[in-house]
């Protein structure tokens, strides 16, 4: 359950991030390397914030090999 | 002679890296090469799943291998493998800059400029593929204490895991065969859901060693001498190098390549330990792994495969690695890796070995949490 929790929320915020970087026009400019740059680290932050969300709500519940006891 | 053939042998997979990142700049249909050299191997391994070597010493017992011969291999697969992004980059540039298609030259070289929607797909499959296949000189180096180690972590950087290196050494080698590593596959769990669940749980062991660490020294979070943030910083270059090449389409197909390669990581982990058992605070013993060792799978896999030996000697170069009677799957990573795909085949396949394994191997307290799998249904 927390697994499936904790994937909503990374589709969630994965999305809320693609769409800032589509409304700022981020998928139109990539070759100008002063949006290239921090294009690039933002979808850096995305990924690592995704990690950290899933490590927040799952904790170490899916790595327990007997969930039900 | 025999110098010769024992460090040769080790060659297959900076060869074969060179020949997809040369199929990669040819273009057309070669763009594809990686794949089917993949194939290719899975043919030749299953063709040799009869034939196991030990490992080769003189009649002093020194080992024919030279070190710092294999370890310059290893050091220079980290220029292979940026090289590989940075061809398959060049081809996303040109796609996404609709090139026009026309035969060139380069130092006597013809290759295609401009490349199709299907053999860009090739290459990047090509490219995670290999990608993928070369995380086991990360692998390798994660077990050297000097420059190695960054190596590694800047290997490992290139498919966004390297937090593996940290995790590698200090959680999967010393908590294996436990549910305290999340490398180890329980019974029952498939290599779908264990390519995520080992991922994951390798990022957050990271994660957590570096937030007790710097509480401890009373430093941010957000540091520098944060390790974890610094692995993902590694990374940095390869999504900037995607991100610029080709946009939104770039980044799928870093996605891609991240995806593949770290699927074939953890299909390894998946298949190094799957389904065995030890006991917290017992110490790790070669019956805690299962060992691949037919021949092509020791000479590709730089004796990955011996996950016995290494488990229990970690230091050992891996050309000294040998046979220790460890479990045996008898078959070769890659014909195993296909029946991995899919999961009641691989099951089914292991079942006889996990009871042999249970009922000659197991201790009795390995044996009671074996039980807690079948009281559960899971064998």
């Amino acid at each position: 359950m927390k697994n499936l929790k904790a994937i909503c929320a990374m589709i969630i915020w994965t999305a809320f991030s693609i769409f800032v970087l589509y409304s700022l026009g981020a998928h139109i400019h990539y070759r100008e390397i002063i949006w290239a740059i921090p294009t690039s680290i933002s979808l850096l932050i995305v990924h690592m914030i995704n990690m950290i969300i899933y490590f927040t709500i799952t904790g170490k519940e899916p790595y327990k090999w007997f969930k039900a006891s | 002679m025999k110098t010769f053939y024992v460090n040769a042998r080790y060659l297959i997979v900076p060869v074969m890296t060179i020949a997809t990142i040369l199929g990669l700049f040819i273009g057309n249909y070669f763009a594809w090469l990686g794949v089917i050299l993949f194939g290719l191997n899975t043919i030749v391994d299953t063709l040799t799943k009869n034939i196991h070597l030990r490992a080769d010493f003189d009649d002093n017992g020194n080992s024919y291998g030279i070190k710092r011969l294999q370890y310059a291999v290893m050091y220079l697969m980290l220029p292979a493998f940026i090289f590989l992004q940075v061809i398959l980059a060049w081809r996303l540039y040109q796609y996404t800059s609709v090139t026009s298609f026309e035969t060139l030259s380069f130092l006597g070289l013809s290759y295609q400029s401009g490349i199709t929607g299907f053999n860009l797909i090739g290459s990047v499959l090509s490219a995670g593929l290999w990608a993928g296949l070369g995380i086991i000189y990360g692998h390798e180096l994660s077990h050297n204490r000097k420059e190695g180690f960054l190596v590694s972590r800047l290997i490992m950087a290139l498919s966004g895991a390297s937090h593996f290196t940290y995790a590698h050494v200090y959680n999967h080698h010393l908590d294996l065969g436990h549910e305290d590593d999340p490398a180890t596959a329980p019974r029952g769990r498939n290599v779908y859901s264990h390519a995520w669940l080992s991922h994951a749980g390798q990022s957050q062991y990271s994660y957590d060693l570096e937030r007790e660490k710097l509480k401890k020294q009373k430093k941010s979070f957000f540091s520098l001498s944060n390790k974890w943030i610094l692995g993902y910083l590694y990374s940095l270059p390869s999504i900037l190098l995607f991100v610029w090449a080709g946009g939104v389409l770039g980044v799928l197909s870093l996605t891609v390549i991240w995806a593949i390669s770290n699927f074939l990581l953890e299909a390894l982990n998946f298949m190094g330990h799957y389904g065995l058992i030890r006991e917290k605070g017992k110490p790790v013993e070669h019956r805690h792994s299962w060992d691949n060792d037919n021949l092509f799978t020791s000479w590709f896999f730089i004796e990955i495969g011996r996950q016995g030996d290494h488990h229990v000697r970690g230091e050992t170069y891996f050309w000294e690695l040998d046979d220790v009677d460890a479990p045996n799957y008898g078959i070769g990573y890659f014909s195993l890796f296909v029946l991995t795909l899919f999961p009641p085949v691989f099951r089914r396949f292991t079942q006889k070995l996990l009871d042999d394994w249970d009922e000659n191997k197991a201790t009795v307290a390995e044996k009671e949490i074996a039980n807690q799998f079948k009281n559960l249904s899971i064998s």
